[in-house]
């Protein structure tokens, strides 16, 4: 998929851990694993919402278009 | 949790199926040679009614054993996976076989229109089950995007 997601990339620039970040959100770590490895199809708007909250960021700091 | 008590209900009742089964099929011969004497028809033979039943008691057992393994699926919560579409299929091939095994068992053995119904019924089974593997591969699909969106 084109769409990357960079969570990764903001958790070491905010220097936060992934369990601190799942327990800020609400998600599990499953989930943000699938997210971490780009195996997701979708994100919804409010987990956006509250991953953008809690790294305090934009969406696109978090999601990248990259040409295939 | 009304679908859980409903495939409890149903693996009980296919369960039950299965032990009817169980005695019928070793006591068929004499059941066959009762209704015989019975209905008073002397032109149908004993033997080819009871190689005909035995013949299409293949299917139906298989069907009712996958249709068990089903409602399993169901009671473990993961009703829409591959293992479902092999189990319908499955069932969906032995509703055609014994479609079949009908369709010229009416004509050559029993000679009795009633049996028409037992016909149309397993080709019906067949065609919903048909119908049934192609809405599961859909559900899939749906139920993976599902998940992967988080």
């Amino acid at each position: 998929m084109p769409i990357i997601v960079n969570v990764d990339v903001m958790l070491a620039k905010r220097k936060m851990s992934s369990t601190e970040l799942g327990e800020k959100i609400g998600i599990t770590l499953t989930n943000l694993s699938i997210l971490k490895t780009n195996k997701a199809k979708a994100i919804r708007f409010s987990t956006l919402e509250a991953i953008c909250k809690a790294l305090d960021c934009q969406p696109g700091d978090i999601l990248e278009y990259k040409v295939p | 949790m009304n679908n859980n008590y409903f495939a409890r209900f149903m693996n009980l009742l296919i369960f039950i199926f299965i032990v009817i089964m169980a005695f019928v099929l070793p006591t068929l011969p004499i059941l066959v040679n009762r209704y015989l004497e019975y209905a008073g028809n002397q032109t149908l033979s004993t033997l080819w009614i009871t190689v005909f039943l035995y013949l299409t008691a293949i299917p139906f057992v298989l069907l009712l054993l996958m249709a068990k393994k089903l409602c399993n699926n169901v009671l473990r919560q993961e009703p829409f996976s591959h293992s479902s579409v092999t189990l319908l299929n499955i069932i969906s091939i032995c509703a055609f076989a014994d479609f079949f095994l009908y369709a010229i068992g009416t004509f050559a053995v029993l000679k009795n229109l009633l049996s028409l119904t037992l016909m149309v019924a397993a080709f019906m089974v067949g065609l919903v089950g048909q119908i049934l593997i192609q809405l599961v591969k859909h559900a899939m699909e749906l139920k993976q995007e599902n998940d992967l969106t988080i």
